[in-house]
């Protein structure tokens, strides 16, 4: 029944703030269980395409989408689409961790209760997504202290982690590691890596090595389009189009 | 989805209660006035100082003279004193200081108006009879214990503005050798100054506006005072003191004193808003 | 002349003038602060505050104003809090910045304005008159609501303003709906700046006077229903003083009501400061 072979496929999406194009006439697809990176310099447009594929760009004023957006066999991109489940579908874990100002336990709760999972659930959704995101034994003992007390690192795996506690199909990463120690870096990627087992990732970074480290294939954005898209491994080894050459090899950006 | 738009239409209802509140106040007070000011005419009402409503004379021109100048007395006396403080707490004081004297500035705002007016009957009236002349009872003392109570109107909303000046500002002119007096003089107030004027209009209102303490130390004896010693009788006080035994047109009259008054704040209020919309 | 004084000269006279005119302003308050417990707290006794006035209020406590005072302020702060709040939801939640916003602003801006005494005009013609619900308690209740609508709809407005918006992006991204996400993260967030807007709804209302006056009337007995009179502890203090029926007893009514104002006003700014440290 699913002839669609890609997770996420994009056609001639285009992107507006205002008068500003934030995204020129993007076609991409997405495979299931892959890591895709997205890399650019900043204000190229990764970031925004992120926010189209669960469509928090909702919440800005003033934009307007062109294109389409398939996800699976569905447009998420028409108006009767339901945004509330397709958030609950495509998760997405913002560059800054940001726990909201409860406890632990309550942070990776609230989301799937509201969305109507049983209570005898909770628990084991929550172990096992604390597990996925490798902080379980830090803060196993602790499950009931504001969230807020937290590491920066510790906060971003609690984030991941609440994403994952909604089951998604999609994760979405903006930026995951910036800011952070080069540990809990390690620690977030080798999580990812875990993940992908049972995930379609989609990471936003504009850290090179990492998107080389992390990811399958990769598409490069400059300038609100795509450069160039191909397995990671050739893209960094020999790419096609010279402005990839110097932007991975430190150039600009 | 549904629940979502349900809930949006009960928060608009919900947030149409106060501009339908004010329509309703607005009909309800025209609704009872404006008959005898029709009946009067509205030229007699406002100008003719002749005020015996069971006689059938409604003139308010004295009223609407005393309520101005009690206005005028209470701006000379607050706004200096008001702005002092404003200048005082947003610029020359640390941070420490500020913090604990805000606070308390604050706290006049909160001390009931009659409480105001009883500490003018008990202390101030008796000073200006024994010092100055006159019964004590006075446009002085009116003005007098207004310019206390606008007080916190004038220093909160100053400070607003002075703390919305940005600081490139300030350290530009003092890098260009200027005091701080001069910077605030010079730079900090002129940026400020449309914030300070809505302050100003806006405890001009309050002053208007206020009933009690008005009642309590003005005397209000209905004519025109030649001297500042002298009783007067605003526009508060009169529906304040007439509202309980007035019946008919003398009620009426109360509801048109009413209108005037409410247009006089309302010019007030839109002009400060007008003029901290311009910022 | 001035200008020719040295700027430094010049700058320590201005400095001296304005905290000079700051010190006189600390002063009244803590003369009126002062004078009115001196005078008035020794007054307050148990009994001042557990019996009812006899005499006019010439002997007696002030416990049946207590009530009254107590029972307009409950059912105004009822009334106005379900309806500032839920403007300033509207506001900060529903909308764009349009004629709608601005039409609702403009409103609560225009009523904060209005002077009490046309409160108080409009709830006689209206609930005490029109209505016939006499001079009683929700007579004034209901005219003391619209009287604190404006305050409750600003702080709480403020309050929901300061909750970080990526609290609300992270709720959303999780797949809570916009009720939920209000309910569950944003109103809790803002509540001590919500409860701030109600502490100082009841501190102005502790307060009025001229409103009361002419909506709830100046009945001592203790009200018993919403549709008997009531005369507030303010307004048994102004008759009091007004007619000098009992200078202890206006002191000591005097010091109990500015008291718990100021006490409702100081925690009221307390909660509000932590609040906006918290999120800043």
């Amino acid at each position: 029944m699913n002839t669609e072979p890609n997770k996420i496929r994009l056609e001639h999406l285009s992107f507006f703030y205002k008068d500003f194009q934030a995204l020129n006439d993007i076609n991409l697809e997405i495979r299931p269980q892959e890591i895709f990176g997205l890399m650019g310099p900043s204000k190229s447009g990764k970031s925004t395409l992120l926010t189209v594929l669960n469509r928090m760009c909702d919440l800005i004023p003033r934009v307007r989408v062109e294109g389409k957006v398939w996800l699976d066999n569905e447009d998420i991109l028409a108006p009767d689409c339901d945004v509330v489940n397709l958030r609950r579908r495509v998760g997405l874990v913002l560059s800054k961790p940001m726990p909201l100002p409860r406890s632990i336990r309550e942070n990776l709760v609230l989301a799937p209760r509201l969305a109507g999972r049983p209570h005898q659930e909770l628990e084991e959704l929550m172990e096992k997504s604390l597990q996925a995101a490798q902080i379980w034994e830090e803060v196993k003992d602790r499950l009931h202290d504001s969230a807020l007390k937290l590491s920066g690192g510790q906060q971003q795996r609690l984030c991941l982690a609440r994403t994952l506690a909604m089951e998604p199909e999609v994760v979405l990463l903006d930026e995951p590691t910036s800011g952070l120690d080069p540990i809990s870096t390690a620690k977030i990627e080798q999580t990812l890596f875990e993940l992908k087992k049972n995930y379609t990732i989609i990471l936003v970074s504009n850290n090179t090595k990492q998107i080389a480290r992390a990811t399958d294939r990769v598409a490069f954005l400059l300038m609100s389009q795509i450069v160039e898209i191909g397995d990671t491994h050739r893209v960094f080894t020999v790419p096609k189009d010279k402005r990839t050459d110097d932007y991975i090899s430190g150039r600009f950006g | 989805m549904d629940k979502g738009k349900f809930v949006e239409r009960v928060l608009f209802l919900l947030a149409l209660s106060s501009i339908s509140s004010l329509v309703i106040i607005t009909i309800f007070i025209f609704e009872e006035g404006l008959p005898l000011i029709m009946h009067t005419g509205l030229k007699d009402f406002i100008f003719s100082t002749h005020w015996a409503p069971t006689k059938g004379f409604f003139g308010i021109g004295a009223m609407i003279v005393s309520s101005l100048l009690v206005t005028l007395g209470a701006m000379v006396l607050g706004v200096p004193l008001g702005l002092a403080c404003a200048i005082v707490l947003a610029e020359f004081c640390s941070e420490r200081v500020r913090r604990l004297l805000k606070p308390t500035l604050e706290l006049l705002a909160g001390i009931p108006s009659v409480v105001y007016g009883f500490l003018g009957v008990i202390w101030l009236v008796p000073l200006i009879r024994d010092h100055l002349g006159g019964p004590g009872l006075s446009l002085l003392a009116a003005s007098v214990i207004l310019g206390i109570m606008i007080l916190p109107t004038v220093i909160s909303i100053s400070i607003d503005a002075l703390t919305a000046v940005p600081d490139v500002y300030r350290d530009g002119s003092i890098a260009l050798g200027a005091t701080e007096w001069q910077t605030v003089r010079r730079v900090v107030l002129p940026a400020a100054s449309s914030g300070i004027i809505t302050a100003v209009i806006l405890g001009m209102g309050r002053a208007i506006g206020e009933t009690m303490a008005v009642i309590m130390v003005a005397g209000n004896a209905i004519k025109l005072p030649s001297s500042v010693l002298e009783p007067v009788r605003t526009l508060t006080s009169n529906i304040a003191l007439e509202l309980g035994y007035a019946a008919g047109r003398h009620r009426e009259a109360l509801f048109a004193t009413g209108i005037v008054l409410f247009v006089i704040i309302m010019v007030l209020n839109l002009s400060a808003t007008l003029i901290a919309r311009r910022r | 002349m001035a200008w020719r004084l040295h700027p430094r000269i010049t700058q320590v006279v201005a400095k001296t003038i304005l905290w000079a005119f700051t010190g006189l302003t600390l002063l009244i308050l803590v003369f009126i602060i002062v004078n009115i417990s001196v005078k008035g707290l020794p007054q307050v006794t148990l009994s001042f505050l557990s019996q009812d006035p006899t005499d006019m209020g010439r002997h007696g406590g002030i416990f049946s104003t207590i009530i009254a005072t107590v029972y307009l302020t409950l059912l105004a702060i009822a009334l106005a809090s379900p309806l500032g709040v839920g403007t300033a939801i509207y506001l900060t939640e529903y909308t764009r910045e349009g004629w709608a916003t601005r039409i609702i602003r403009f409103g609560a801006e225009c009523l904060a304005g209005v002077p009490s005494i046309i409160l108080g005009l409009f709830g006689f013609v209206l609930f005490v008159m029109k209505l016939g619900f006499g001079w009683s308690i929700i007579s004034g209740g209901l005219t003391l609501a619209i009287m604190v609508l404006p305050i409750i709809i600003r702080t709480a407005e403020e309050a929901i303003k300061a909750v970080p918006q990526e609290y609300r992006q992270v709720c959303y991204s999780l797949g809570m709906s916009q009720w939920q996400t209000i309910t569950r993260i944003v109103l809790p967030s803002a509540l001590p700046g919500i409860t701030t807007g109600i502490m100082l709804s009841v501190g102005r209302s502790l307060g009025e006077t001229a409103v009361l006056l002419f909506t709830a009337g100046a009945a001592l007995r203790t009200p018993t229903s919403l549709f008997d009179s009531g005369r507030t502890m303010a307004v048994h203090f102004y008759i009091l003083a007004r007619e000098g029926i009992s200078m202890p007893n206006a002191y000591g009514t005097a010091a109990i009501l500015m008291f718990s104002i100021l006490l409702i006003n100081l925690v009221a700014y307390g909660l509000m400061q932590r609040m906006m440290r918290r999120f800043s």
